[in-house]
């Protein structure tokens, strides 16, 4: 008897919690809360300061790229390629010099994205140079002086057409430098023999008549520039191995002249990468210090208009602003060409970095989080660094004028 | 084992609130459980001559009880309606020998659940685009009570009980700016801390026309007042729209300024006087009248409201008729039918008055005259904020298992 009642308590328990979850929590929904538009607001930010300054140009450049466009030349390519080859046993180039090799021919050869068709030549060179490490980084158009002259230092090798050139199914056309006969002989004698010349480097020169921008992929693409060489290796009297065996691009860097920087870029946003061109702004953060806690930017824009550029038709341009991890003290023009500029160096803070594409002659870049992140106390300056993305062709130079910073904050 | 699930059930569940309208108000309104659909809080309701929410009526259990109930809200007002439920209270009762007893119960004491949103759109225009925006504010859980208590027999008409009572737990706010269906959180939480005592006082002295006549008494003091810890975080879009703050939203979690922490002192300091009279006129029925008088001098400095006013007094008369079942005969039914009225006076906005009826029925069951209980309110108000008129439909089911404890059992 006391079972069953046991029993129907905790079956009643039960059937209570069933009850208890079965019922939802619903929103009231009343006419009005308080809607009103000073949830929203927006103001108009000003510049207080700008400046335009060259930086050394980057030398992380993706690509290798020839052509001479846009009032610019481009001088040469360097590529040096590895000492050993990629397969097991280690073979350096200078072992395919050995008595027991005999070179049957060999192929350097590079990938392109890019269609041509150009009546250019495409010439390769080795560098002659008794060093083993004849450029860095550091090598640009504007330190040429403190590297050999490479082009009397060098030796011709080979060459070839740059028509028809269009990339397969892959994404790619190949450009190959054959040696057979006396070319070979050459490239033995001037690029193998590393006891002789020990810069295993390659230069790459386009004839002058090549006006358009066109690239090959670098060390840094998966596509690399590779040599292949086929031989034949007498193991002894019996025994011939007939093979080949590949040497892979390790560095590479392309020498250019960029566009000159005028006097009249200081007056505006100037950018260029090819010539390290960049400017900064500075924001009027006074309404930033006035906005209570909980105010937050939603969208805000700074908008730049393109005053002057060379940019082709349909040619993208991408523009990149970040913070700044130090304030600027000299709002003048500044290069580091100029002999007392070393203490101009502008670290970018990666706390903000945006890049944004120029559409119709507009540039819009959102800003919000860099506001906010001001707001916040993230950033300690109020100044945006504005430069060329090197993504673009670094003979393209544009001058903005800023038009506006509208911005658009909301308190919930 | 059984008591044990269910204490451990009623402890889990223990921090349910239920929504309505004077949720809305200040830190939301006291949850006063009605004794079993009865609008009476001190006058005998569970048996007779007993009140398990007066400790000076519990020496005359003959039993330990543990009870709770939950119940499921309607509320109504224009032509909407929803449903939402709650746990009304725990409790845990030992009387000893008759003459005294001790209790531990805990239940909801402020609740503050409510979600309420425009039901229009208002519109912006920003950068040539209109914006679309609307609010919603969402508050929800509240402090819950917990307390200690202590009656004691001081003669054969007079009786005294005592609770100490600990005020804990917190509440959560949101406030939502949509913006094109974007959420702008402002989200705070109040953690609730403090203390009161109440002192109860019985007496069946009194009678009238040879029937007994019973006088309650509660007095309802704070001993510390109700601290509230405002911890307030920045706002921020919730672009993955979960509600939380995460690295995913703007400003992300980790640029986000840290909550601002205030302590406000005696924001509640909540005290009460209630009276009421017993009045049986047949061997089993009873007619009660209860006066109900509530006083809230805190300093409400921090407006966490979701209205901008709060309830500061509110006072309530009650009458109702009251059938006990004879213990340990086949009548097991007990009657209960109450009507009540409550003016609640609000700061800053229009008052409130509440018109109410109860209706119940008990089922005792069992050797220890376990009950089960079930139970209606309805109750209109007229005053609240933006809506005017409120209804709420109350459905209520709850159960008081006995046993028998500090007795020593024979075997039989």
């Amino acid at each position: 008897m006391k079972c069953n009642k046991l029993k129907l308590m905790r079956n009643l328990s039960f059937l209570a919690l069933i009850f208890l979850f079965s019922c939802n929590e619903k929103t009231l929904i009343y006419t009005e809360i308080d809607n009103n538009s000073e949830s929203l607001k927006t103001a108009q930010l000003s510049i207080t300061n700008q400046k335009v300054h060259q930086v050394f140009p980057s030398s992380n450049i993706p690509k290798l790229f020839f052509g001479s466009v846009k009032e610019s030349d481009n001088l040469f390519s360097l590529v040096q390629m590895t000492l050993f080859s990629g397969y097991i046993p280690p073979t350096s180039l200078e072992d395919l010099l050995s008595d027991s090799i005999q070179v049957d021919s060999a192929m350097v050869f590079f990938q392109t994205a890019d269609s041509l068709n150009s009546s250019s030549k495409l010439s390769l060179y080795s560098i002659i140079a008794s060093e083993d490490s004849i450029f860095s980084d550091s090598l640009n158009y504007y330190s040429m002086d403190n590297f050999i002259d490479f082009n009397s230092s060098s030796q011709f090798l080979s060459e070839i057409s740059l028509n028809d050139i269009n990339p397969d199914s892959t994404g790619f056309d190949t450009l190959k430098f054959m040696f057979h006969g006396e070319e070979l002989d050459d490239l033995k004698n001037y690029f193998l023999d590393v006891s002789s010349y020990p810069a295993r480097t390659f230069m790459l020169k386009a004839d002058d008549n090549l006006t358009e921008f066109f690239t090959i992929e670098s060390a840094e693409s998966s596509n690399t520039p590779k040599m292949r060489v086929w031989y034949k290796s007498f193991i002894d009297e019996q025994t011939v191995v007939d093979t080949f065996i590949t040497f892979f691009s390790q560095e590479d860097i392309t020498v250019f002249s960029p566009p000159e920087v005028e006097s009249e870029d200081h007056d505006y946003i100037s950018t260029n990468w090819g010539s390290g061109l960049q400017s900064i702004i500075e924001l009027d953060i006074s309404l930033i210090d006035s906005l209570s806690r909980n105010e937050i930017f939603k969208n805000s824009n700074l908008i730049l208009s393109v005053e002057n550029s060379n940019l082709d038709e349909n040619e993208e341009y991408f523009v990149v602003a970040t913070a700044l991890q130090d304030s600027v003290s000299n709002w003048d023009f500044s290069s580091f060409l100029d002999a007392d500029n070393e203490s101009e160096n502008y670290l970018i803070n990666p706390g903000f970095i945006i890049s944004r594409k120029i559409e119709n002659e507009i540039l819009k870049i959102p800003v919000q989080a860099f506001l906010q992140g001001y707001k916040n106390g993230i950033f300690k300056n109020n100044e945006l660094m504005i430069y060329s993305s090197s993504a673009n062709n670094p003979f393209s130079k544009v001058r903005f004028n800023v038009e506006n910073i509208e911005v658009l904050y909301v308190s919930p | 084992m059984l008591a044990r699930k269910i204490i451990s059930t009623l402890i889990i569940s223990s921090f349910v609130f239920s929504q309505n309208s004077m949720s809305g108000y200040g830190y939301g309104n006291t949850s006063y459980s009605n004794e079993f659909s009865l609008s009476n809080t001190i006058l005998p309701s569970f048996k007779e001559n007993i009140s398990l929410s007066n400790p000076s009526t519990w020496h005359n259990l003959l039993f330990t009880y543990i009870s709770t109930d939950v119940k499921v809200q309607q509320v109504k007002y224009s032509s909407n309606s929803f449903d939402n439920f709650s746990l009304s209270s725990a409790k845990f009762i030992i009387p000893w020998k008759s003459q005294m007893s001790f209790g531990i119960s805990f239940e909801p004491y402020l609740e503050r659940e409510i979600s309420i949103e425009d039901s229009t759109s208002s519109s912006f225009i920003f950068d040539d685009n209109e914006l679309f925006f609307s609010n919603s504010l969402v508050s929800s859980g509240g402090p819950s009570i917990g307390k200690l208590s202590f009656g004691y027999k001081l003669n054969e008409f007079e009786s005294i009980g005592s609770s100490l009572n600990i005020i804990f737990g917190s509440s959560r706010k949101s406030r939502n700016l949509i913006i094109d269906g974007d959420s702008h959180l402002l989200q705070s939480r109040d953690y609730f801390s403090g203390s009161m005592i109440d002192f109860y006082f019985s007496s069946y002295r009194f009678k009238f026309r040879d029937e007994d006549i019973s006088i309650f008494l509660k007095i309802n003091l704070p001993i510390s007042g109700i601290n509230v810890e405002h911890d307030s975080y920045q706002a921020f879009i919730d672009l993955n729209d979960n509600d939380y703050h995460d690295s995913n939203d703007f400003p992300d979690l980790g640029q986000a300024l840290l909550p601002e922490k205030t302590n406000f002192k005696n924001e509640l300091k909540i005290n009460s006087f209630t009276i009421g009279a017993n009045y049986k006129f047949s061997q089993d029925e009873n007619v009660q009248l209860e006066f109900f008088n509530w006083n809230d001098k805190g300093n409400h400095k921090l407006d966490s409201s979701i209205f901008g006013g709060y309830i500061e007094k509110k006072s309530k008369l009650s009458l109702a008729y009251v059938k006990f079942s004879k213990p340990f005969t086949k009548d097991k039914f007990n009657y209960k039918a109450s009507i009540f009225f409550q003016n609640y006076g609000v700061k800053n906005l229009e008052n409130i008055n509440e018109v109410g009826l109860g209706l119940g029925v008990g089922i005792n069951f069992g050797l220890t005259e376990n009950q089960i209980n079930v139970g209606y309110n309805f109750s209109n108000k007229n005053g609240i904020h933006l809506i005017d008129k409120e209804k709420l439909h109350t459905f209520s089911v709850g159960i008081s298992i006995g046993d028998l404890w500090f007795v020593k059992r024979r075997e039989i």
